[in-house]
């Protein structure tokens, strides 16, 4: 029963402290942000067996995993204002040309990561060929360029 | 997707994304109180305050304990007694093994007796005032509580934390 009651804690644990931590919390932006995920990923491993290492264990604990991802997946398709709460939307950070930064300020997003984004995706060069940059909901800058 | 944004179809919701500032923002001090709090030993495993620390004695103070008030699951600490007189045996109420797993005694005690009002721990030789060191694990999350008594009958009573 520990096993199923632990997954659960830090299931739920795990959900609300990336969404504190905003939209840009784990898309691995920088090196240190990929080495952050490996710590977390250790850590969270303690919390979710403990002293227990057992194959029922870890079986046990796939398929709560499995099944609370089957839960979440249902509630947000049936409710679409609990699927905004949990994953939130996405933001328009540039709108036609103009940058809006009090929206970017919020996200701790700068102008050089929408040009970072723009010369990956579009090979484009300047902020003036951006048309849109949009923060999807999984953190990651969309660019849609001047015609 | 019926929202649009001008030639962008985005189902973008900016009171939303306000709540969420606001929210992340509280959250944030939440999170920094806890790691202060942590700081300072609210959460167990020593802090810089010793607010974790505890002590209680007997009035004739034939028995002195020091402990922490807040403790970890699994995680083994130490209780330290203290006796006086010629008390050599010390008493524990079943509260204290019925939850943690005594890891060792130091020194290691002649005799070992569990009865109904709990585990007796008898010594011989040891010089008034002597120190007994005990390392216990607990092994269930909650609240602990329990009494230590030496030869003089006046029990000391314990309360600590167990955190999950």
């Amino acid at each position: 029963m520990e096993t199923i009651v632990r997954g659960i804690i830090v299931y739920i644990f795990l959900l609300i402290i990336f969404r504190i931590n905003g939209k840009r919390a784990l898309t691995e932006a920088t090196v240190f942000d990929f080495v952050l995920l490996l710590i977390i990923a250790e850590t969270t491993e303690q919390a979710f067996l403990g002293e227990d290492i057992s194959m029922t264990g870890s079986l046990l604990l796939i398929m709560t995993l499995i099944m609370l991802d089957v839960i979440m997946s249902l509630l947000k398709q049936k409710f679409s204002l609990f699927e905004k709460v949990v994953d939130g939307g996405p933001l328009i950070l540039m709108d036609n040309g103009r940058l809006l930064y009090d929206r970017m300020k919020k996200e701790r997003i700068d102008e050089e990561d929408i040009l970072e984004t723009a010369r990956e995706l579009q090979g484009l060069q300047r902020l003036d060929q951006i048309r849109y940059a949009i923060l999807e909901k999984d953190g990651k800058i969309t660019i849609i360029p001047k015609e | 997707m019926e929202k649009k944004y001008q030639d962008l179809e985005i189902d973008e919701d900016l009171e939303l994304e306000r709540r969420t500032w606001t929210v992340q923002r509280i959250s944030w001090v939440v999170l920094l109180l806890i790691i202060l709090a942590a700081l300072l030993g609210f959460t167990g495993r020593g802090g810089l305050l010793d607010v974790g620390k505890g002590v209680a004695a007997n009035s004739s103070h034939s028995v002195d304990l020091e402990y922490e008030r807040f403790l970890r699951q699994g995680v083994t600490r130490e209780i330290k007694v203290s006796l006086r007189q010629e008390t050599t045996s010390i008493l524990f109420s079943n509260g204290f093994y019925e939850t943690q797993r005594i890891e060792q005694v130091v020194p290691e005690p002649q005799k070992e007796e569990v009865g109904s009002e709990g585990i007796t721990y008898t010594f011989h030789g040891v010089k008034s005032p002597s120190l007994i060191i005990f390392y216990v694990t607990p092994l269930k999350a909650g609240s602990l509580n329990y009494t230590v008594t030496g030869s003089d009958k006046e029990p000391v009573s314990v309360t600590q934390f167990v955190y999950p």
